[in-house]
C-alpha cells in the first residue's frame, strides 16, 4: 500500500465514524421500522430493487420511495455513474441501529378477490401479495 | 512527476492532520463503547493484519472463533479493515488506541512479539514494568 492510499485510507475511516455519528439522529428517525432498516441494509449499489423486494417482501415501489428518502437524509448515495442502484454509505451498526429491537411495520391492506399462489407466510414475517402491494397504505407509526 | 507526487501527499497529510482533529472525540466514543472488555482492547490492539486469529486468540486467552466473531462485528463498526491474504482474511485496526489514551492491556506471558511497531510498544511497557 503507498504512503498516499494509506493516508487516503485513515481519512475515509475518520471521516465515516464523524459522520456516521453526525446522522445518528437523523438515521434513528429515517430508519424507524424493521422493514426500512432492512431495506436500507440491502442497498449495497449492487443489488437491484427487484431482488430486495424478493428478500424483504417490501413493494419495489416503496423501495424506490424509501431510498429517495435516505438519499435526501444524506444516509445513501444517489444514483450516479458509479452506482447504478441505491447504495447505503453506512452499516446499520455505524448508525447504532438495531434491526432486532425495532418495531414492525404495521399496515392496512384492502383485501381483493383475486387469488393468489403465494405461500402464506409466517406471523413474524410481513405480509404480502401482489394484490396487497398496489393497495397497502402505510399507518402512521407509534407513539414516537 | 515525482515532485507532484510529493506535494500531493503532503497536502493529504495535512489534511489527515485536521480531520483526525476534528474526529478525533467522535472515534474514541466508539472505540470505547465498542471495545469494553480488556479481552476486546486487546484483541483489537493485536488485530495489525500481521497477526492471524489463532495468534491473537492465544495472546488474548480465547478461541480464535471468537476473534473473528469481533472482526466480523468490528468491520461492520468501521474501525477494522479487511486484507485479503493468502487462504483467506485478515483483519488490521483502523485506530491505534494509546492515540486516543485507550490503555492496551498485556498480552498473556505466552504471546510472541511480532515485527510490528505495535509489538514494539508492547515491549516496551513490558521492559518497563520489570
Amino acid at each position: 500500500m503507498s504512503e498516499t492510499e494509506k493516508i487516503l485510507n485513515d481519512i475515509r475511516a475518520y471521516l465515516r465514524i464523524s459522520a456516521a455519528a453526525a446522522l445518528k439522529a437523523t438515521a434513528a428517525n429515517a430508519l424507524d421500522t424493521y422493514e426500512k432498516a432492512l431495506v436500507f441494509s440491502k442497498l449495497d449499489g449492487k443489488t437491484s430493487q427487484a431482488k430486495i423486494e424478493t428478500e424483504t417482501q417490501v413493494p419495489q415501489k416503496t423501495i424506490s420511495n424509501w431510498s429517495v428518502g435516505f438519499v435526501q437524509a444524506g444516509l445513501v448515495a444517489p444514483l450516479d455513474s458509479f452506482n447504478q442502484n441505491y447504495r447505503a454509505l453506512f452499516t446499520l451498526q455505524e448508525l447504532g441501529i438495531e434491526l432486532g429491537v425495532l418495531k414492525r411495520r404495521t399496515k392496512v391492506t384492502k383485501q381483493v378477490t383475486q387469488p393468489t399462489s403465494e405461500p402464506a407466510s409466517s406471523p413474524t414475517e410481513p405480509q404480502q401479495s401482489s394484490v396487497q402491494k398496489t393497495l397497502e397504505v402505510e399507518k402512521s407509526g407509534t407513539s414516537n | 512527476m515525482e515532485h507532484q507526487t510529493n506535494e500531493q501527499t503532503e497536502i493529504l497529510r495535512e489534511i489527515l492532520k485536521w480531520i483526525k482533529f476534528a474526529g478525533a472525540k467522535e472515534v474514541k466514543n466508539v472505540l470505547v463503547s465498542v471495545l469494553d472488555t480488556e479481552q476486546k482492547r486487546l484483541i483489537y490492539h493485536l488485530s495489525d493484519g500481521n497477526r492471524g486469529s489463532l495468534e491473537i486468540a492465544k495472546a488474548a486467552g480465547t478461541s480464535d472463533t471468537t476473534v473473528r466473531r469481533y472482526w466480523a462485528l468490528w468491520i461492520r463498526q468501521g474501525i477494522v479493515e479487511s486484507l485479503r491474504v493468502r487462504g483467506g482474511e485478515r483483519y488490521k485496526k483502523s485506530f491505534e488506541l494509546e492515540d486516543f489514551g485507550i490503555e492496551v492491556p498485556l498480552p498473556k506471558p505466552s504471546v510472541q512479539p511480532s515485527e510490528s511497531k505495535n509489538a514494539e510498544n508492547l515491549n516496551k511497557r513490558e521492559s518497563n514494568e520489570h
